[in-house]
């Protein structure tokens, strides 16, 4: 009767240590397909860029581009997603010319033209900030399902900070959204994707 | 007082010791530059980069060995940037995604610039 136990447990065991990382990895999978399911795939807008001149999405047919929000005073997900685009970029070699992160702010009170381009400049990406009126931003924000909320804190001394998403939009050739990376995506996989979105 | 000079050379050699600062230091501050680094830290390291003005401790000063609050040696500085530092009101993030080579080239050129002057632009 002991040997039988033993023997159910250790096959109960085995059942689930493949099956519940199995079946977690087809919930991320179906988690991160509704992400991209949700967004309209290929929608553009107009913004004015860090040199002051009008940027149409549209415009940009023909490159990769990727597009995420943030601020430049942000403490977090900004450095260390442009960081690792930096990374991403190095990976990318001579295909990163095709390939434009475009950084839009949700803090157009602080984030001028001027002060985008600077922070930008930090980074080894070929990028090019956007700004706008908060109320064009907002409309941005919402056509991509993200969005931005200025949080209270202790310190003043922080100035404004925001809560934003932190998703990184790939918008292939088309100007189709055909992936979404998320924070804890790794350098070597997002290049691997790009360079699969530039062949296909 | 000769053994006291050999000493005291002997002790600032050892002080010094593994702090490249040749061609190796140099790829090191490329890739410092490249990965946003100076942001807080500054282009010279020294701590004064553009968003390092509202951060209370200040982004160490890699040119004063006093500024480096959690440790200084290269496996100290390692886990500090990979891993981010959340104590003693520090907010630094963690940086994931340098490769170990590139990563080890950075901490090389930081510990080339404990105790240098900052002449340079």
């Amino acid at each position: 009767m002991k040997i039988k136990n033993w023997g159910l447990s250790i096959f109960v065991s085995i059942i689930m240590g493949v099956c519940l990382p199995a079946w977690g990895q087809m919930q991320m999978d179906k988690s991160a397909d509704m992400d991209l399911g949700i967004i309209n795939p290929q929608k553009d807008f107009t913004l004015h860029d860090q040199d002051g001149k009008i940027f149409h999405l549209k415009d940009h047919r023909g490159q990769i581009v990727l597009l995420f929000f943030g601020y430049t005073a942000c403490p977090d997900e900004c450095p260390t997603t442009l960081s690792k685009l930096a990374r991403v970029y190095a990976l990318l070699g001579p295909m990163g010319k095709q390939v434009l992160t475009v950084f839009v702010t949700v803090d157009p009170k602080h984030d001028t033209g001027p002060k985008l381009k600077e922070y930008l400049q930090y980074f080894k990406i070929n990028a090019i900030g956007l700004t706008g009126t908060k109320q064009e931003i907002d409309a941005v924000l919402s056509s991509y399902k993200a969005s931005s909320m200025k949080v209270q804190t202790n310190s003043s001394a922080m100035g404004d900070m925001f809560d934003h998403s932190d998703y990184l939009y790939l918008i292939d050739t088309q100007g189709k959204t055909s992936h979404l990376f998320h924070l804890e995506d790794k350098a070597q996989d997002m290049a691997q994707t790009i360079r699969g979105i530039s062949h296909g | 007082m000769c053994k006291v000079i050999f000493l005291f050379f002997l002790l600032w050699g050892c002080e010094n010791a593994g702090a490249d600062t040749g061609p190796v230091a140099d790829k090191g501050k490329e890739l410092y530059l490249s990965y946003g680094c100076a942001l807080c830290h500054g282009r010279n390291g020294s701590g004064d980069g553009i968003n390092s003005q509202k951060f209370i401790p200040k982004p160490t000063d890699f040119h004063n060995p006093q500024s480096y609050l959690h440790g200084r040696d290269k496996d100290s500085i390692r886990r500090s940037i990979q891993n981010g530092i959340k104590e003693d009101n520090s907010i630094m993030p963690a940086f994931q995604d340098i490769p170990p080579e590139e990563l080890d080239q950075i901490i090389n050129y930081l510990q080339s610039l404990r105790n240098r002057r900052v002449y340079e632009n």
